[in-house]
């Protein structure tokens, strides 16, 4: 997980902020470039089949038709969409990272435009290394979708490409395009064990991977056997292969073996869930010192597993000109009083107190948030069942143990998760992600898949709200027994799992844009698979929420007779507060109908550039209930207003 | 909460506050003052309007109240700020005031009923919370003449009545003193009847103090994020078979985040109050134009349309259009299922937690709700739910968990992470190692040995905090969340607090105890033989940290094979090819030995990159140029010849000089600049000197 480390201080720095002059720099794009290396022979395009066909047909007559009902794809083209499904899903998670396919062995030659083709022969780059754009998309799913062009296309030439071409090609297109990025990885994906068998072409090509390994990027198998053949990577691939910077990575499910499927339905979708695997670089967030005792520390990596991703912002638009442009907003900070424009070594950081502003050197700025060392520092251990079910505050973090500073920190981990998950333990620990990161009391309880433990971040006091005040009301019995009648019906046993939940808001937006950039139809109907189940609800509970709707009407007859209607209770409970209360209600409802409209007014008029016909009232009342602040001029509130809806 | 509140500090200013007692450092008007001025500053921090203050001194030089001239009783006493909100200007006025007379003069209880008056008068009849409290060493003289009437008045109001008194005694506490006057004995006894009669707090001064230590959480009133029906099944498809139950969802646990600090700008003028002004943002906008003078144009507002990235490629989307991007959706809780709440992943919750509870004027619904939470907790399930909280917001995922406690339930609510928030990194298992070859080892350095596996059981064991009570309420167990105070919140406020009163102070207050208690492993486990035993069985190391730089380029592939020996021939020809630098450079400057075989390798490495920046066009080829520098930088620190780099970088920015100055922004922003003595302990840059060569002219 850390070659991108070595190679960049600048990563680790950001991580650890450990000296004084970097500690807030950006230090360096945080993006990824993937380059899909494809081969081309004979038996990567070999229509699916041959071999499959061959123990097909000992298999039963169903077996085989329930293959022919599947699109049944070449090794080759199978590579290629598994390609566009990252290509679409990248779009999606992370829309600055850029990608590329090279397609090697082609009788074809092409690379980028205008260079020569001389350098790297056999070689077809299909799409060029960038952040994918429509065009590239579509030409892509055109080729997917007309096969006489596809194969035209992937004609194998009538001898294999150089591997140290394909290497350099690689390395030329990663060193031009995205240079400075801080994750750069190869996948290749071949059937091919042994491509280089003439001495001196395999020490280029061995050369050629050392060049990669020392730019720093990062090269991921993909190989494809077949029930004849084994795929044996020891007779090329461990030669041009690197220990990824850890020593713990021959620990590592390193390169992917796409094998031992029969047909070619499921290896592509070996492949797929390979590569879909590895379609995110594993980035970590944190390097940290794991103090499980007095004198006794070892290294961990934090990484982030699940973190909600949101819907690209809006951008500003210049449709003027002769191409479509980003507009850039720039704010210059200006004096309000004098209208000057103030130069950062004139701002100072302050603190609103009292009607007037009480400010603190840069030095006491650092000063008041440092809480000490980074660390993750166990207080002692509890049995996870102390852990509430509200405890929770945000995303955990997955740790996992590093070598990299303390030789032995894996076995030490490893034998506390084990301890962890035997007695059913958690620990507890002061948590300081990094320097002068606020810190935090988490609780550590283990993961059994990926193996390694998750941090909770629990609350403070200070975030602990009040429960509202309720009547309290128990249900009788009978009540809650055919309300269990209902729940066993809806049961589902294999719990959450989130792959079964693509959020449909998200996915929308990315349908639309992607209709609209591709320039197809708008989807019509949009499936949404949040929404419950309603038909197997009404048929399986349908009858116990009808019986649990009957026990209902029973228990509040019954409760009446012994408690009249909660209006009088309120009457007599509140006693003089009543009447001021009910208005107080009153009030409230109208003030909630409020924002909803004046919610749409002013994203309407936002989005009509007319925020400044609207009254300053208008403008205030609604940044007051945003929880913004609605001080200044009215320029200012539009522009406050402004900057909320050009973040969103 | 948010009710008004109107507090009157009646302050004992008498000569014999001037005077240290009891072995303390500080007077006992100081000793008092460090009350005062917490609770007034906490006050002012709310930054309520509602939230008033009035301070009475008595036992002062002269009178200054509304009763002094019809009555003689209430000489010496001065009302030193009438009700009021507090501000800056009323704290400064006040710190001015606050020192001892030169009298003893004053009578205490008719301080109080100038605070009565001062609270009656403002006041009225109005809803107000009213809090009175007199703060003395009770040395002075106390009337109790008509405390009848008092009594009676500070009932009728409803006045929350608080006596702190210097060294008062207060046998719950633990405080008594030994040698008390035997006035100071008289008034302490009729002071404490005075509000036992009247339902106050009779407390002595150290109580105080130390009470003010700790953190005071500032409570929210609930306010509901959703109203709406949590339903199964499907209302307008079958109507009697769906449930519905009108519901409200409030939030649980929320971030207390703490005051943000907002940028001024310093005063032009070298301006002796050091006022600071505000700022105000302005926004332009432009697009670039390569034609136009500095590359870009301006572009007024109404020329701009909205849209959004697909990729690279932009797409436009028209106000009227922006609904087909939108995910129409109304408020809603729909029932997906339920789940065994054992086999739950506690780790996938996302967000902070809310509860769910029923309408509050609506019985039906909170015995509905009831049945719910009571049949989930008895099936020991979880629902998995469909939520929108507003109409049009995007839907989320929730499970929920009843909560059962007494006179009161409710479900618990957190968010599930969809299929797109899920990252499929993957990790090497902990349990099996498995070899290039393809082995899978049970036995290996990175699994533990029965050994380490014993001690770490026996050291986990002995470290149960189970028996350990809270650190900052004994009630409480050991580390639970209500017995944590935030420390950056509450650190903030502190220093917020001290500098305001103290404006002039250098540096900070250290933090308070109470903010790190829970930073350290509790006193009371000290499994010291455990823990060495298991120190010595995981056998963990520190790796050197030239260690790590020693493996610069002589890593091996997973075979092993020495590539170095291929390499041979490129690294001997001490050519670098400018079409493959960075491997090149990085291969041959391990080759090398000392500064002198590397010069000329970091001279071909500058020449490289300065080839790069003058055919670049516009900065299209910076990152490339840059990624090289970082490179050379990097290596230059690791093999401790930093000394070559400096001189490197220094003679590039007089390269770059001004046709190329946005190469040296981006060299500034990446931090490639000297080297720093944190970075390379021999380098003696100051932070002045490096900032010189990236802002210097």
């Amino acid at each position: 997980m850390s070659q991108d480390k070595k190679w960049n201080p600048g990563a680790d720095a950001a991580d650890d902020d450990d000296d004084d002059g970097r500690d807030e720099t950006d230090f360096q794009a945080l993006k990824d470039a993937t380059l899909f290396a494809i081969e081309v022979s004979n038996s990567m395009v070999a229509p699916p089949g041959q071999d499959d066909d061959m123990d097909a047909e000992g298999g039963g007559s169903r077996k085989k038709k329930s293959r022919h009902s599947k699109p049944r794809y070449s090794s080759a083209e199978a590579a290629l969409r598994c390609a566009e499904a990252v290509l679409k899903n990248r779009i999606i998670s992370t829309p600055n990272d850029m990608m590329g396919i090279l397609l090697f062995g082609t009788e074809q030659t092409k690379y980028g435009e205008g260079s020569s083709n001389i350098s790297y022969p056999n070689c077809y780059l299909l799409m060029d290394l960038d952040i994918p754009d429509a065009p590239s998309i579509k030409e892509l799913k055109y080729l997917l979708d007309n096969p006489d062009e596809l194969s035209e296309i992937l004609t194998p030439s009538k001898k294999p490409a150089s591997m140290a071409n394909v290497l350099f090609a690689a390395n030329h297109l990663f060193t031009t395009k995205a240079a400075n990025f801080n994750s750069r990885r190869l996948f290749i994906i071949t059937d091919n064990d042994n491509p280089e068998t003439d001495k001196s072409a395999r020490a280029s090509a061995q050369t050629r991977a050392r060049d990669l390994y020392d730019l720093g990027v990062r090269i991921e198998p993909f190989f494809i056997s077949s029930p004849t053949h084994q795929f044996d990577k020891t007779l090329f691939y461990t030669d041009i292969m690197y220990d990824t910077g850890e020593d713990t990575t021959e620990n590592l499910p390193d390169a992917e073996e796409v094998s031992k499927a029969t047909d070619a339905e499921s290896r592509y979708n070996q492949m797929m869930s390979a590569i879909t695997a590895k379609q995110a670089p594993r980035r970590a967030l944190f390097t940290l010192k794991m103090e499980i005792g007095r004198g006794l520390t070892i290294g961990i990596k934090g990484f982030l597993l699940y973190k909600r991703v949101t819907p690209s912002r809006s951008h500003y638009i210049h449709e003027q000109g002769e191409k479509l442009q980003i507009v850039k907003g720039t704010t210059t900070r200006m004096v309000e009083e004098t209208a000057q424009e103030v130069t950062p070594d004139r701002i100072r950081k302050a603190y609103k107190f009292g009607g007037e502003t009480v400010t603190f050197s840069d030095e006491d700025f650092k000063q008041m948030r440092n809480f000490g060392d980074p660390v993750l520092r166990i207080l002692g251990f509890k049995p996870q069942s102390e852990l509430q079910f509200w405890h929770n505050m945000r995303s955990s973090t997955f740790i996992y143990p590093s070598e990299e500073d303390y030789t032995g920190s894996t076995r030490t981990f490893a034998a506390l998760r084990n301890k962890l998950i035997a007695s059913k333990l958690m620990g507890l620990a002061w948590f300081v992600a990094r320097r002068n990161a606020a810190p935090v009391m988490t609780a550590i309880i283990p993961s059994l898949e990926p193996q390694g433990m998750f941090l909770i971040p629990l609350p403070f006091v200070d975030d602990i709200r009040q429960n509202p005040e309720i009547p309290h009301i128990v249900a009788p019995n009978h009540l809650i027994d055919r309300m269990q009648d209902v729940i066993r019906q809806l049961h589902m046993p294999r719990g959450y799992i989130p792959e079964k939940y693509p959020n449909p808001a998200l996915q929308k937006h990315y349908k639309v844009l992607e209709a609209i950039a591709l320039e197809e139809e708008l989807p019509e109907e949009f499936e949404d698979k949040t929404e419950p189940k309603y038909k197997n609800i009404e048929k399986h509970a349908g009858q116990m929420i009808r019986d649990w709707g009957d026990s209902l009407a029973q228990a509040m007859a019954d409760f009446r007779l012994t408690k009249p209607a909660q209006v009088e209770i309120h009457g007599t409970k509140r006693g003089r507060d009543s009447a001021s209360g009910a208005a107080a209600k009153k009030a409230k409802k109208d003030a909630d109908a409020g924002p909803g409209d004046a919610d749409k007014e002013i994203k309407a008029a936002y989005d009509k550039n007319t925020l400044n016909k609207l009254t300053v009232a208008v403008l205030k009342d609604w940044l007051v209930s945003k929880g913004m602040s609605a001080s200044g001029k009215k320029a200012d509130l539009v522009e406050r207003i402004e900057e909320h809806f050009e973040n969103k | 909460m948010a009710d008004k509140q109107a507090t009157v500090y009646v302050v004992d200013l008498g000569a014999s506050m001037g005077t240290c007692n009891a072995d303390r450092s500080e007077t006992d008007l100081e000793y008092v003052l460090r009350y005062l001025w917490d609770r007034i500053t906490t006050t002012v921090s709310n930054g309520r309007k509602t939230d008033t203050i009035a301070v009475v001194g008595f036992r002062t030089d002269g009178s200054d109240n509304s009763l002094v001239q019809s009555d003689d009783n209430y000489t010496n006493i001065r009302v030193l700020n009438p009700i009021g909100q507090f501000l800056m200007p009323q704290i400064r006025g006040l710190k001015k005031l606050l020192g001892p007379s030169t009298t003893d003069q004053g009578d205490g209880v008719s301080a109080l009923v100038v605070a009565l008056d001062l609270i009656e008068k403002y006041c009225k009849k109005l809803k107000y919370i009213r809090n009175i409290v007199l703060l003395t060493n009770g040395t002075g003289k106390f009337d109790f003449d008509g405390v009848d009437d008092i009594i009676e008045q500070i009932r009728e109001h409803k006045i929350n009545l608080t006596v702190l008194g210097v060294d008062f005694d207060d046998p719950e506490f633990g405080f008594l003193e030994t040698d008390k006057s035997p006035v100071k004995a008289e008034n302490e006894i009729a002071l404490r009847e005075l509000c036992d009669r009247c339902d106050g707090i009779f407390g002595t001064v150290a109580e105080a103090v130390e009470e003010i230590q700790r953190p005071r959480t500032k409570k929210t009133r609930p306010v509901h994020s959703f109203r709406g029906h949590l339903s199964i099944g499907n209302e307008s498809i079958n109507p009697e078979s769906t449930l519905s139950i009108d519901v409200e969802r409030f939030p649980r646990t929320m971030v207390a985040k703490p005051p943000t600090a907002s940028s001024f700008a310093l005063s032009s003028e070298l301006d002796p109050t050091n006022d600071l002004q505000t700022i105000r943002n302005t926004r332009t906008f432009q697009v670039g134009d390569d034609d136009a003078p500095g590359k870009s144009i301006d572009i007024d507002r109404e020329d701009m349309a909205k849209g959004y990235l697909y990729g690279r490629t932009i797409v436009p989307i028209s106000a009227e259009d922006q609904e087909i991007v939108k995910f129409n959706t109304g408020a809603s809780l729909k029932i997906v299922g339920f789940i065994p709440k054992s086999g739950f992943e506690r780790s996938m919750c996302l967000t902070n937690s809310n509860i769910i509870v029923a309408s509050k004027a609506n019985d039906e619904a909170i015995m509905a709700l009831s049945s719910f939470i009571h049949a989930l907790y008895e099936l020991d399930s979880l629902a998995i739910a469909r939520m929108v909280t507003k109409d049009d917001k995007p839907p989320v995922m929730i499970a929920m968990a009843p909560i059962i406690e007494p006179e009161f339930e409710c479900l618990v609510e957190v968010q599930l992470p969809f299929a797109e928030d899920v990252r499929q990194y993957k990790f090497a298992p902990l349990d099996t190692v498995k070899t290039i070859t393809g082995k899978v080892l049970d036995k290996h350095r990175f699994i533990p040995t029965e050994e380490l596996q014993e001690a770490m059981n026996d050291y986990v064991d002995s470290m149960d905090l189970m028996n350990l009570e809270g650190l900052n309420d004994p009630l409480l167990p050991f580390g639970q969340p209500e017995d944590v105070f935030s420390p950056v919140l509450h650190r903030i406020q502190q220093v917020i607090r001290a500098r305001a009163i103290v404006p002039d102070e250098e540096g900070l207050p250290d933090p308070s105890p109470v903010l790190l208690n829970y930073s350290t492993i509790p006193t009371g486990l000290d499994p010291e033989e455990e823990l060495a035993r298991l120190r010595q069985t995981a056998d963990v190391c520190l790796v050197p940290t030239k260690a790590k730089g020693e493996k610069v380029g002589r890593d091996k592939p997973l075979s092993g094979l020495d590539v170095g020996k291929l390499l041979e021939g490129r690294i001997q020809s001490r050519r670098i090819d400018p079409s493959n630098p960075i491997p090149e450079f990085r291969q041959m400057v391990v080759s090398v030995r000392g500064e002198e075989g590397i010069r000329p390798l970091v001279q071909q490495m500058g020449d490289i990159i300065k080839d790069i920046i003058h055919h670049s066009v516009g900065d299209l080829q910076y990152n490339k140029a840059i990624e090289c520098l970082r490179v050379i930088r990097e290596d230059c620190i690791t093999l401790e010849v930093f000394e070559l780099y400096d001189s490197f970088i220094r003679e590039l920015k007089l390269f770059v000089g001004v046709d190329r100055r946005d190469f040296w922004s981006r060299v500034r922003k990446d931090r490639l600049g000297l080297v720093l003595p944190s970075e390379d302990s021999r380098s003696n840059t100051s932070i002045e000197e490096s900032n010189k060569l990236y802002y210097g002219r």
